[in-house]
């Protein structure tokens, strides 16, 4: 589905990422655990196009999609909702959604309807300002107006930012019940605990390299990522 | 049966992909964690991000047993000790190593060895003794690990001899038996036709020495049963490394967990795949003791067509002659440079030569002749038989090992 060899990217003068490799599954879940700075957030933005990569290969479905720009990865089947979710605030939910559809022809009145009953507290809000919703309706938002591109690769930038436990919760059951062998997701979330529960495979990002890969059973039970990103052992850590 | 189809199927561009990943994962883990891979790489000029495909790893400077020797006990370790869960002393050359384990690794080789398992044919419903010694070689454990993995029933049956084996095999109606070729073979020999008549075993898997299609032979006609060989080093998880299938075409490499390369033992330049070279692995998913390039000694031709099975990993033949003199008993690796050192606490000077003991004898593991002077012949036989069983003494103490002590008059000169 996606193969992602050797990337580097970064801004300015900056390298983010070092020559990182991975690669999704049709129909997987794959998450993306680093702290600050590691480098996640570029390699969304390098794989969604809004940044350049320096060199490497990108390949969606076989196809090399390194450089493309992004409205051309759009239409290629790669969506993403970026951190912060950046819905246009005085826009209603319904207009956010349709602008998701944007690069399609034909009609988006099922597309809407999927993404309403994927998210059905929406169904009451499609005329309400998209600013005036609470951040977990925000945030399925954003998500729904990737589903209307249909994409075949989703990229999420830290959907559980400044949200409720009880609405991450919602949003992560909602993901998992999206992955299906029309499309995968790349999850980049900080709250290591969620993702590795939702998601099938994982990569640890430390300093714009990869450190370990594994499925997510594996790297729940490593010691180094309990200590980093679960917060288990920190006394231990502490005393050695 | 194959376990994981997708994994052991998968197609071969795929498994180069899991494999580049993982290799940079752990080149990247071993630079920052392993004093030694980092000066060695610096050395190189060569970093982990340098390393975009396979054929890069090249470039790396290989690991040897020496490395390992030289940095006892946790030098090459890539966690902390408290990291780890289980420690195995790997026997061999030079004198044991110490391998760690963290609980992903120890579950990552459980799971190598419940496929090797699989692929004899092995199921849940089988009873699986292991006659292995579990504290001589790390196989024992791993063999249990797998098995339990899968689903079987185990009965620990290291350090029995024959006969109460093949009671234990009897009475506990056990299918399916782990051993050495010494142990199969041993217990074959000492079952009476119509004992053979009343056991239930079906499979055997073989761990440890060298492994050819004769000993296969005789070890099913011996016990009547399939007989699957398996590659093993004690510094990796074994059984599972690289074990045999129905077809028995070669030994399957675990290829997700571990990537490997043979050279020209004289050159030390790649070889490829049909061609003869010393197998050369570099593990992919260990925590604690990543090894990067390690050289294993033993000289082998890899395939890549896909074999009958279905499985696509690379093959391995069984090995052939080794590039130096070291034998393999049980899975470690002797030299005779070792065993000499050894010897000259007791005679300075001494020549020894080893080999595997012909299938005959069963009192011990390792053959060592010993040369000592004509003169010495002239002693009392009480003499001579001390000497040979302080010597004996002598080699389980620093090796682990049963040996047959011989003792030999140095060759004649021929004119």
């Amino acid at each position: 589905m996606l193969r992602v060899e050797n990337l580097v990217s970064g801004y300015g003068r900056i390298v983010a990422l070092k020559g990182v490799s991975l690669h999704i599954n049709r129909g997987e879940i794959v998450t993306l655990i680093g702290a600050n700075g590691s480098g996640k957030s570029t390699l969304l933005g390098t794989l969604a196009g809004l940044i350049r990569p320096r060199s490497g290969h990108v390949h969606l479905k076989d196809r090399e999609v390194t450089r493309h720009r992004p409205e051309k990865l759009v239409r290629q089947g790669v969506a993403l909702v970026p951190e912060g979710r950046q819905l246009f605030a005085p826009m209603s939910v319904h207009d956010n959604l349709i602008l998701g559809a944007y690069t399609r022809r034909g009609d988006t009145s099922e597309d809407m309807e999927n993404v309403l009953a994927l998210f059905p507290d929406l169904k009451d809000r499609l005329g309400q300002a998209a600013g005036t919703l609470s951040g977990g309706q925000q945030q399925m938002v954003a998500i729904g107006r990737a589903l209307m591109s249909r994409p075949s690769l989703l990229l999420l930038d830290e959907p559980s930012m400044g949200l409720a436990p009880r609405i991450s919760q919602e949003i992560f059951q909602a993901l998992r019940g999206l992955a299906s062998a029309e499309c995968s997701i790349l999850l980049v979330e900080q709250n290591a605990h969620l993702a590795l529960a939702a998601a099938d495979r994982g990569y640890v990002l430390e300093t714009g390299q990869i450190v370990l890969e594994g499925d997510c059973e594996t790297l729940r039970h490593n010691r180094d990522v309990q200590r980093a990103y679960l917060g288990r052992g920190y006394q231990e850590a502490w005393e050695e | 049966m194959i376990l994981d189809q997708r994994i052991e199927s998968a197609d071969r561009s795929s498994i180069r992909q899991t494999q580049l990943e993982r290799l940079q994962a752990t080149l990247n883990r071993a630079y920052r964690n392993v004093a030694l891979y980092r000066e060695r790489f610096d050395k190189a000029g060569i970093l982990p991000g340098e390393v975009r495909h396979l054929e890069d790893l090249a470039a790396l400077p290989c690991t040897t047993r020496e490395d390992l020797l030289g940095h006892q006990p946790y030098g090459l370790f890539a966690v902390a000790l408290r990291d780890t869960v289980r420690l195995h002393p790997a026997a061999g050359a030079g004198g044991p190593v110490v391998v760690g384990y963290t609980r992903n690794d120890i579950e990552v080789w459980a799971r190598m060895a419940a496929r090797a398992l699989a692929s004899a044919g092995v199921t849940e419903n089988d009873v699986i003794q292991i006659s292995l010694d579990y504290a001589l070689n790390a196989a024992g454990m791993g063999a249990q690990s797998g098995a339990e993995r899968l689903g079987a029933s185990v009965i620990p049956s290291s350090g029995l001899a024959p006969k109460r084996q093949a009671q234990v095999m009897k009475n506990y109606r056990a299918t399916a038996l782990i051993a050495t070729p010494s142990q199969a073979l041993h217990l074959g020999r000492f079952l009476r036709h119509e004992e053979r008549a009343s056991l239930s075993l079906k499979f055997a898997l073989i761990v440890g020495q060298v492994w050819s299609d004769p000993l296969r032979e005789e070890i099913e006609k011996l016990l009547g049963v399939r007989a699957f060989g398996s590659y093993g080093l004690s510094e990796m998880a074994v059984p599972g490394l690289a074990t045999e299938c129905e077809h028995h075409s070669g030994l399957h490499l675990s290829e997700d967990n571990v990537l490997a390369e043979t050279l020209d033992p004289e050159t030390g330049k790649p070889t490829t795949p049909g061609e003869l070279g010393e197998l050369v692995l570099t593990t992919l998913t260990r925590e604690a003791v990543p090894l990067i390039r390690y050289r294993t000694g033993d000289l082998t031709i890899l395939h890549d067509e896909p074999c009958a099975c279905g499985r696509t990993f690379l093959r391995m033949e069984p090995t052939h002659e080794r590039a130096d003199d070291i034998v393999i008993v049980d899975g470690a690796r002797v030299s005779p440079r070792q065993v000499q050192e050894i010897i000259s606490d007791i005679l300075p000077n001494a020549v020894c030569a080893l080999k595997v003991p012909s299938e005959e004898e069963v009192e011990g593991e390792l053959e060592i002749r010993v040369q000592i002077e004509s003169s010495r012949f002239e002693d009392e036989v009480r003499h001579l038989e001390m000497l040979r069983e302080h010597i004996k003494a002598h080699v389980l103490e620093h090796l682990g090992l049963q040996a047959i002590v011989r003792l030999v008059e140095p060759p004649r000169k021929s004119r």
